[in-house]
């Protein structure tokens, strides 16, 4: 009874897609020496050569850096969108953020950060979400790796199957538990995430017309990050 | 998976009560005879008053009672059940679903059959045209899907309210030629697209149709003979799809799915300015069983599927088929008895028929939300004039740039009940 149509064209996913995959290329390039350089030290560490106080010290020293730093990392992720006109879809799929920041107390940074999503679920359908916060990260204590962190800002979901593309866009707030490991003057630090967005209008981007007025964005998402300092 | 679990519940829930609810609406809108001193006050439309009881049927008074005043003040036919509830007489027609269980009759209101047909007759445009009583069909759904063929289809979708009505004879040698019908399109959706318009939509070329089983038909002049052509099409069975499909040989069974009318139609609200198109839709209405088919071979065209169930060819071929059954009542020595077409024991009553809601477009971002179009939707404007149709139309532009498409309604509701037959 309806036209068929062809197979939806596939923009912006594409770059995206290759953009990600560039950035975990180099991310990996920057880590190999790290996390080669890091197997020796557990095999002196295994043979005695060094002790929980000298970890200790390490995380110290961290915990003492001063200036300015700057983290990109990547991991998996699951998001979607709650509202009366959404299916329920979440998926796993890639994420990669970057943040810049600076350190105001010794368990107390703040930054902004950039993270984005990316789900390529067939049909030509692109699903990606992005969010631009200011974030703060606080240690318990000047000797613990384990830190919380907290976002404020604003998110976009988007969908796009090449012919039709809907976004919202949202005051966003994200919380997260994280936990360092100092290694050669970087830090790797794996960090657990979720994101929610206040309720926004999910428009289409050729009309601007709301296909729903209050769409939530939910996300959590699974990070290994690099912060150099 | 939890949470799943309680939407499930929750969703089981809204729908039994939904199920209560509707169950409560259609027990309030248990049918009453209009009130009559405003309706006696009003003058008669062309199309009021001109249905005539066949035997045994409600009186012609009984029948008018079941009438509403259009915008013009004057006195239009309506809905009536198929059986008058204050007498238990049959009408022996019916009009489709009882539209006071929408969720839009609360603003649209007593549809006025033959209200568009009205105007064009002082609409200044040199035509004339008006349709019988009975072809009149109301279908409506509350809180239908409609999601996009591609693929944010999966991901995302519209809930609407729909109420259509189409004058959709198919009985009678009208639609062989004639492509102009009153077509009334009522939507209301989550995604704030909202029409309700009223026109004489004009399905593919006059004078001709297309056959159901493929190709076309040349039949002759239309009325008005200067018909305007539209989209969409009219899909009619013909006689060379019974012969092929339907008149088979013995251990052959007939095909009796190309007895299936389908008129597809295109719609389209347009400014006079710019003829911008404002709005369009492209409900397609199919009717199963109808009461007749063309053949060329008929002095005005028009067969009666019922008549092929006691038809046999010189060869043998005839319809082998259980629809047939409650046609051929007896078999003497070969011969069936023959039913009259329009005989309510006859399936083929046009009584079954389905809406598919597609590509609802309104392209209106910043205009007025009420429009007046000449009878075809045409020449919209913000200030009435003579022969014009008020529109309304939500003040967005909801081209997603893929059409929304939703579920086929109506086809679970046969509407043939205690007396309906040919003409319905």
């Amino acid at each position: 009874m309806r036209a068929s149509r062809g197979a939806p064209a596939r923009r912006g996913a594409t770059g995206t897609t290759v953009l990600l995959t560039v950035l975990l290329g180099a991310l990996l390039t920057v880590l190999w020496p790290f996390v080669a350089a890091a197997q020796p030290a557990r095999d002196t560490a295994s043979r005695g050569l060094a002790t929980p106080a000298a970890i200790r010290r390490d995380a110290s020293a961290f915990a003492r850096r001063v200036g300015l730093w700057a983290s990109a990392g990547l991991g998996r992720g699951s998001a979607g969108l709650t509202c009366p006109a959404c299916q329920d879809t979440q998926s796993p799929a890639l994420t990669a953020q970057f943040a810049v920041g600076g350190r105001v107390h010794e368990r107390f940074h703040v930054g902004v950060t950039m993270w984005n999503w990316l789900d390529v679920i067939g049909d030509g359908v692109d699903r990606t979400a992005r969010g631009l916060e200011v974030i703060a990260r606080h240690y318990p204590s000047n000797t613990s790796r384990w830190f919380l962190t907290g976002g404020l800002g604003t998110s976009r979901f988007a969908i796009d199957d090449g012919d039709a593309r809907f976004h919202a866009s949202a005051p966003s707030l994200s919380l997260g538990l994280g936990w360092d490991l100092p290694m050669r003057g970087v830090v790797l630090s794996p960090m657990l995430a979720i994101t929610s967005s206040t309720g926004g209008p999910l428009r289409s981007d050729r009309t601007g017309n709301a296909i729903a007025e209050d769409a939530r964005l939910g996300l959590w998402r699974t990070t290994l990050s690099i912060t150099w300092f | 998976m939890r949470s799943i679990v309680y939407g499930r519940a929750v969703r089981a829930l809204m729908g039994a009560s939904s199920v209560v609810l509707l169950a409560c609406s259609e027990q309030a809108a248990a049918p009453v005879a209009p009130d009559g001193p405003t309706l006696e006050a009003a003058p008669p439309s062309v199309a009021f008053g001109i249905w005539r009881p066949g035997p045994g049927e409600c009186s012609a008074a009984i029948h008018d009672r079941y009438s509403t005043v259009g915008p013009d003040g004057k006195r239009y036919p309506t809905w009536h059940p198929p059986v008058d509830p204050l007498t238990g007489c049959s009408f022996g027609h019916e009009h489709g679903r009882d539209p006071r269980g929408s969720a839009l009759y609360r603003e649209v209101g007593d549809l006025p059959f033959g209200y568009v047909n009205e105007q064009l007759d002082v609409a200044g445009l040199g035509l004339r045209r008006h349709e019988d009583h009975v072809g009149h069909k109301i279908e409506w759904e509350n809180d239908i899907v409609l999601r996009s063929g591609g693929g944010a289809g999966q991901l995302l979708e519209v809930r609407c309210d729909v109420m259509t009505k189409l004058h959709q004879g198919t009985h009678s040698k009208d639609a062989f030629t004639n492509n102009l019908h009153e077509l009334n399109y009522h939507l209301r959706c989550s995604d704030r697209t909202e029409m309700h318009v009223a026109l004489l939509t004009a399905i593919g070329r006059p004078g001709e149709f297309e056959r159901t089983c493929g190709g076309t038909v040349t039949v002759g002049p239309a009325t008005p003979v200067n018909s305007p052509a539209g989209g969409g099409k009219r899909r009619i069975p013909d006689w060379s799809c019974v012969e092929s499909k339907v008149l088979v040989p013995e251990g052959r069974g007939s095909d009796f799915g190309v007895l299936h009318e389908s008129w597809e139609t295109h719609s389209e609200v347009r400014s006079a300015e710019g003829n911008r198109v404002l709005a369009s839709f492209d409900p397609y209405f199919q009717v199963f069983r109808p009461s007749r088919y063309f053949d060329p071979r008929q002095p005005d065209g028009v067969a009666r599927p019922a008549a092929l169930c006691t038809h046999q060819e010189h060869d043998g071929r005839r319809a082998r088929t259980k629809e047939c059954d409650p046609v051929q009542q007896a078999v003497s020595g070969g011969a069936f008895t023959m039913l009259p077409f329009d005989d309510p024991r006859s399936p083929f009553n046009g009584a079954r028929r389905q809406v598919d809601i597609n590509n609802n477009k309104v392209r209106n971002a910043g205009g007025p939300r009420v429009w007046y179009t000449d009878p075809f939707g045409r020449q919209g404007r913000r200030d009435p004039f003579p022969g014009s149709v008020r529109q309304v139309l939500s003040a967005i532009d909801n081209d997603y740039g893929v059409g929304l498409g939703g579920p086929v309604i109506g086809g679970d509701r046969p509407y043939g009940g205690t007396g309906t037959r040919a003409p319905n």
